[in-house]
């Protein structure tokens, strides 16, 4: 009997972690691909001087770097390095004024983080 | 980096440690099918997260307490019903019966005769004439029912009275009194140490094990010095 509560008590915790795990990374993952959007929409606006983009990048940065950590319980940290790194190669261009490597970098970071809930979530293709 | 391979191969072992206590005894003797696939799962789910840290430690205990979940649920049915006990652990079959081996069952068992051979010898037979009845059970161990002029003398065969087996329990070990085992057989140190002077020896200070069964019998070793078996007027014994 003992056992049998410790299993259940198990699958229920295995179960609302699983749907912790949903919601926390659908919100972060969707608010950094709903910020690189509206951003790679200004980038296009300014291409003369993205300069005075940097402002926003920081904002995501600093907004992604305090959920990194906590994804890194969850998630490979190597697909977490790829957003990581995409935002600070953003940064450096953006503050070189260099609109033609900046929008490359911003459009894969859109990519991937359109992506990234696919990769992330509870899906037929990752289950196969 | 050291120090986290460290203590994540410190969570990683006692996780698998507790699951695998939790999972019970008979995971580590005799296997079920199912229990065996979840032995070498488990085995390969710890090491992979252990040694790549890009891993969370999450994705191998995870599927570690998902296993042992199902490993409860499929012994639960297997105790539980007939049916789904057919179909996790399988039947016994009888590959040897009264008119010999059985080629088919056999056969459908992947077996050769020179496995059920090799069997057999495990099981203590070394000709087929002597085995009535040979049975693979579920966990792939061979049993085997010696035809009786092969059949081992018993004492009731004889008519012989036997001492009934006893239970010896250790009371004394290394030192230390067992205080659990003493409070079991409803006896004390000094009770103890006074049988051991009875005995001929001069005292616990130079013992290092001492067993009582449950018929009053007490085996003392002493450090130095050969064994004594001390019957002793113990009445209590019901373990």
């Amino acid at each position: 009997m003992k056992k049998a509560i410790v299993v259940i008590i198990t699958v229920l915790v295995l179960l609302a972690f699983g749907l912790a795990e949903c919601l926390f990374v659908k919100n972060i993952v969707t608010n950094l691909d709903n910020s690189v959007g509206e951003l790679l929409g200004k980038y296009e606006q300014n291409k003369d001087d993205v300069r005075n983009l940097i402002v926003d990048i920081d904002s995501i940065k600093e907004n992604w770097d305090k959920h990194e950590n906590t994804l890194c319980l969850i998630f490979n940290h190597k697909d977490m390095s790829v957003i990581t790194d995409g935002l600070s190669r953003l940064k450096s261009y953006t503050i070189n004024n260099d609109y033609e490597n900046g929008i490359v970098e911003l459009k894969l970071l859109k990519t991937n983080t359109e992506k990234q809930p696919h990769v992330m979530g509870f899906n037929i293709h990752n289950i196969l | 980096m050291i120090y986290t391979l460290i203590c994540r191969s410190l969570i990683v072992f006692l996780t698998v440690f507790l699951l695998i206590r939790f999972m019970g005894k008979r995971q580590i003797g005799e296997m079920q099918p199912f229990e065996f696939v979840v032995t070498l799962v488990i085995a390969d789910l710890a090491t992979i997260p252990m040694s790549d840290t890009a891993l969370p430690l999450l994705h191998g205990i995870i599927p570690l307490f998902t296993l042992v979940c199902l490993h409860y649920l499929l012994c639960l049915l297997s105790r539980k019903s007939i049916l789904w006990r057919k179909l996790i652990n399988g039947k016994p079959i009888i590959v040897i019966g009264t008119n010999g081996v059985d080629y088919e069952a056999l056969r459908r068992l992947n077996m050769s005769f020179n496995d059920l051979i090799e069997g057999l010898r495990t099981a203590g037979y070394f000709n087929l004439e002597e085995v009535l009845y040979g049975i693979i059970q579920t966990n792939g161990t061979l049993t085997a029912v010696p035809r009786a002029p092969y059949a081992p003398l018993t004492a009731s065969d004889m008519n012989i009275e036997k001492e009934q087996a006893t239970l010896p329990m250790i009371v004394f070990a290394e030192g230390k009194i067992n205080k659990e085992n003493i409070g079991i057989a409803g006896i004390d140190s000094s009770w103890l140490a006074l049988q051991v002077k009875k005995a001929g020896l001069n005292g616990l200070n130079e013992i290092i094990l001492i067993t009582l069964s449950n018929t009053g019998k007490l085996y003392i070793q002493p450090k130095n010095k050969p064994f004594v078996v001390y019957q002793s007027n113990y009445k209590g014994g019901s373990w």
